[in-house]
C-alpha cells in the first residue's frame, strides 16, 4: 500500500509555549485506511490534521522540528490551495466553512475556483450531493440546512473538487444524534470511492465499524496505534485518555418510581413562537416545570429547544400564549463560551456582575481547575477550560434557573465530568439542551421531547417507548 | 434577511444584475445633487412608486425599512432645526430655523428615494449572479467574493451578537457605554477566533489559486437593462443641465 501521509519526528510549538503540541509523531497513514484520531481535548489531534495539509506551520505560527510527507514530498512545501484537488478537509463548524449561499452554489465553488469546465462541474455536483444523499434543490438557502445537513453539504463540496482523500476535524461536535448517524452513513459510502479517511473524534462507537486502525494522541505524543478489531484490547487505554467508549447503555436503565411534581414554577401555556411571518418554531407549548427539576430538552436541531429556553430565561416573548415564571435570577451556559465571555481575565470573568469575595471566586476556580489561569485572558484558553469557565461563571452568580445548552458537545471525559460533577450540585431549575447521553443518564427522570415545536414527550426514561426512543436520538 | 433576494416575476427580477445596480447608484447620485425639497420629494416619490411596482417590493418590508428611515429623519430634522442658524420662530430659548427643518426633511426624503431603489435591486438580484457578473466584466473574482462573503456571514454575525447580548442581559451588565464595548470586544475575539477557520475553508476549496475560475450559467448584461440606465443617465444630466440654466 502507498503511503499517504507520514510524520517523520514531527514536533510543534504555538507561539509563545515551551510546551509541543506535538511531541516527535512518527506515524504513516497508507492507502486504503479509514483512521480514526482519538484522544483528550488539547491533546493534539486537530493539530496532527492541521499538520497533514501545512495549516501547520503555513497558516499557524509556531516552531517546528521534523517533516511531515504527503506521497513522499515535504506538505511544508507547497501552499494550502495547493491541496484542494488532492486532500478535502472539513472542519468542526459547517457555519464557518459554508462560503455560499446556496446548496449549488457551495458545492460547485472548489470545482469553480480551480476552473473544472461546466460540464464537469455540472456532472461533478450532481453526484456529489446524490452521494452525501442530499436531495434539496440546488436553489435551497444554506441557512435552511441542520448541522448534519451543512456538515455532508461540506463534504459534498469536497467531493465535487475530486478529493481522494479526506481528512476531518471533530465533524460531528456540533451535532445531534441524527446528524452524527448520517454523517457515519455517509462516510460509510464514501469510503470506497476515496484513497484514505483520517477521522479526529471525541466519538469512537459511531465510527467504528468503518475505521480500520485507531490512533491515540495526548499530550501531544502518539499513545497507541493498533487495528480497530482489536478496541477491546485497548478499553482501558482508551478510557485511560478520557477517551468517550462504552457508555453504559441507557435501555437497562432501572425503572423509576420517583414521580413528576408540578408546583409551576416556570409555566408555559399554549406558547407559540413565530421568528418570521407564518415561520413558526413553537407551536402550543403546555408545560410546567416545578423548583426541584432538572430538565433536560432532546429533539432535533431546529426542533425549537434553544427557543423555549430563551423564553423560561426571557430572552424571548412568546408570540402568543401565556408564560410566567417565578425565577428571580436567571443564568445561562451558552453552547459557544466566547459569546459570554467579557472579562479581561478569568479572575476578572468570574468577579463581573457579581458580589463575590476574593475567596469565593478562588474557590470557584480551584472547584474547576482553573487557578492557575486566573490572570489569562478566557479567550486564550482551550475548549475544555473554556466550557469550564464558563459553567464556573454561570454557578458562581447563584441563579435560581439555569439553561445549559449543550455545554459537554465535544467535550472529553475529564473535562464533561468535572462540569457534570459541578452542575450535580446545582440546587434551582435547570434545563439542560443536550443529545449527550452522558447528560441524558444523568437527568432521566424529566425529559422532554421536542419535535417542529410540540412537545412529544414528557416523562422518565424509563418509561419511553421504542418510537420516542429513536425520535430523541437515544438509541442511535 | 428580509432584504435579501426571493424568487419573483417581476420586471427587475428579469433585468441583469449590473444594469439594476447602475440603475440604483444613478438614482442615489441624482438623489444626493439635488437640494430643493420639492423636487427631491417628487423625485423620491416617482422612484418609490417606481420601484415598489416594478420589482414588487413586498409593502411590509418596504414600511418596516420607511419606519427606521422616519426616525432616523425626525431626529436628524430635530437637530437640523435646533442647531442651524437662520430665521425661524423662538419656541422658549431655541430658534427653531426654518432652513434646518427644511434641509433635515430634504435628507429623510432623499434616504427614502435611496433606500427604495436599493430594496428593489437587492431583493430581486441574485447575490452570486451579481458577483458572477462582475467577474465577467473584469473585476478580479477575489474582489467580487468578498461582497457576496458578506452576505453569506452577515445572518451569522447577527445570530452571533444577539448572543452575546442575551449572556450580558442574564448576568446583570447594566446598559452603558461599558456594555456596548464590552460587546463590541466580546463580539471580534468571537469572530477573529473563526476567521482562520473560514479562510482554511475557502483556502482548501482552491480558492485564489488561479487566476481565473469558472463561472456557472449564462448572466448576460441586457439590452433592456441598459436602455434603462440610458434613460435615467440621460433624464438626470438634463435636470442637471436645466438646474444650473435657471
Amino acid at each position: 500500500m502507498k503511503k499517504i501521509f507520514t510524520f517523520s519526528n514531527f514536533s510543534f510549538w504555538y507561539p509563545n509555549t515551551n510546551t509541543p503540541a506535538l511531541k516527535n509523531v512518527n506515524l504513516e497513514i497508507k492507502e486504503g485506511e479509514f483512521v480514526l484520531i482519538v484522544g483528550p481535548n488539547g491533546g493534539g489531534k486537530s493539530s496532527l490534521i492541521k499538520s497533514c495539509v501545512n495549516i501547520i506551520p503555513g497558516f499557524t505560527e509556531g516552531k517546528t522540528k521534523g517533516k511531515v510527507y504527503f506521497k513522499n514530498k515535504a506538505v511544508a512545501d507547497k501552499k494550502l490551495a495547493e491541496y484542494s484537488s488532492k486532500i478535502g478537509l472539513v472542519l468542526q463548524n459547517p457555519d464557518r466553512q459554508i462560503t455560499n449561499l446556496t446548496i449549488g452554489e457551495e458545492c460547485s465553488f472548489g470545482a469553480e475556483n480551480l476552473n473544472f469546465s461546466r460540464i464537469d462541474i455540472q456532472k461533478k455536483v450532481k453526484e456529489s450531493l446524490k452521494v452525501v444523499n442530499l436531495s434539496y434543490p440546488y436553489d435551497r438557502s444554506v441557512f435552511d440546512l441542520s448541522g448534519g445537513e451543512k456538515q455532508r453539504l461540506v463534504i459534498a463540496s469536497l467531493l465535487a473538487l475530486g478529493s481522494k482523500i479526506l481528512i476531518l476535524d471533530e465533524p460531528t461536535a456540533n451535532l445531534d444524534p441524527w446528524g452524527v448517524e448520517m454523517i457515519a452513513k455517509t462516510l460509510n459510502i464514501i469510503k470506497n470511492r476515496t484513497d484514505s479517511i483520517v477521522l479526529a473524534t471525541h466519538l469512537i462507537n459511531p465510527f467504528i465499524k468503518l475505521a480500520t486502525r485507531i490512533v491515540i494522541i495526548a499530550d501531544g505524543k502518539i499513545e497507541a496505534d493498533f487495528p480497530s478489531s482489536k478496541i477491546k484490547d485497548y478499553n482501558k487505554k482508551l478510557e485511560m485518555y478520557s477517551v468517550n467508549i462504552n457508555i453504559e447503555d441507557l435501555n437497562n436503565i432501572n425503572p423509576l418510581t420517583e414521580k413528576l411534581e408540578n408546583d409551576g414554577f416556570l409555566n408555559f401555556k399554549k406558547v407559540e413562537y413565530e421568528y418570521e411571518e407564518n415561520k413558526k418554531i413553537l407551536n402550543g407549548i403546555d408545560l410546567i416545570l416545578s423548583k426541584k427539576d432538572h430538565t433536560v430538552l432532546l429533539g432535533e436541531n431546529g426542533s425549537g429547544k434553544s427557543t423555549l429556553a430563551r423564553i423560561a430565561v426571557e430572552l424571548e416573548k412568546p408570540t402568543s400564549g401565556f408564560f410566567t415564571s417565578k425565577a428571580l435570577k436567571k443564568g445561562m451556559i451558552m453552547q459557544n463560551p466566547d459569546q459570554s465571555f467579557i472579562g479581561l481575565n478569568v479572575l476578572e470573568e468570574i468577579k463581573i456582575g457579581s458580589k463575590l469575595t476574593k475567596e469565593e471566586i478562588e474557590n470557584w476556580l480551584e472547584k474547576f481547575n482553573l487557578m492557575k489561569y486566573q490572570n489569562i485572558s478566557p479567550f486564550l484558553l482551550s475548549d475544555g477550560e473554556r466550557r469550564r469557565l464558563s459553567t464556573a461563571v454561570a454557578l458562581a452568580h447563584k441563579p435560581d434557573l439555569l439553561i445549559i445548552d449543550e455545554t459537554t458537545a465535544g467535550l472529553d471525559a475529564f473535562n464533561s465530568n468535572l462540569i457534570l460533577d459541578e452542575l450535580d450540585n446545582f440546587n434551582g431549575v435547570s434545563i439542560n439542551i443536550t443529545h449527550d447521553k452522558r447528560v441524558i443518564k444523568r437527568y432521566q427522570k424529566n425529559l422532554i421531547l421536542l419535535d417542529h415545536g410540540l412537545i412529544k414527550y414528557h416523562g422518565a426514561l424509563n418509561s419511553m417507548n421504542d418510537n420516542i426512543r429513536k425520535m430523541s436520538g437515544i438509541n442511535l | 434577511m428580509k432584504i435579501s433576494y426571493k424568487k419573483g416575476d417581476s420586471l427587475f427580477h428579469k433585468i441583469d444584475p449590473l444594469s439594476k445596480f447602475l440603475w440604483s447608484l444613478l438614482i442615489s447620485i441624482w438623489l444626493l445633487s439635488i437640494t430643493d425639497l420639492k423636487t427631491v420629494s417628487i423625485l423620491s416619490l416617482i422612484i418609490t412608486i417606481t420601484s415598489v411596482l416594478l420589482a414588487k417590493i413586498e409593502l411590509r418590508i418596504l414600511i418596516k425599512a420607511l419606519r427606521i428611515i422616519l426616525i432616523g429623519g425626525l431626529g436628524l430634522t430635530l437637530f437640523q432645526a435646533i442647531f442651524r442658524h437662520g430665521s425661524g420662530i423662538l419656541l422658549g430659548p431655541l430658534n427653531i430655523s426654518f432652513e434646518g427643518i427644511r434641509i433635515g426633511l430634504a435628507l429623510t426624503v432623499r434616504m427614502i428615494g435611496i433606500v427604495a431603489s436599493c430594496l428593489a435591486f437587492s431583493t430581486t438580484t441574485k447575490p452570486k449572479d451579481f458577483s458572477n457578473l462582475l467577474i465577467k466584466i473584469g473585476i478580479n473574482y477575489k474582489i467580487a467574493h468578498i461582497f457576496y462573503l458578506s452576505l453569506r456571514f452577515l445572518p451569522v454575525f447577527e445570530e452571533d451578537a444577539k448572543n452575546i447580548i442575551y449572556s450580558q442581559k442574564l448576568r446583570g451588565i447594566k446598559n452603558g457605554t461599558q456594555k456596548i464595548a464590552r460587546t463590541i470586544i466580546t463580539f471580534l475575539l468571537t469572530e477573529l477566533r473563526h476567521t482562520d477557520e473560514t479562510a482554511i475553508a475557502l483556502e482548501m476549496r482552491g480558492f485564489g489559486l488561479q487566476d481565473k475560475k469558472t463561472i456557472l450559467g449564462d448572466i448576460k448584461i441586457s439590452k433592456f437593462g441598459m436602455s434603462i440606465v440610458i434613460i435615467t443617465l440621460l433624464s438626470m444630466i438634463t435636470h442637471l443641465i436645466l438646474r444650473v440654466l435657471n
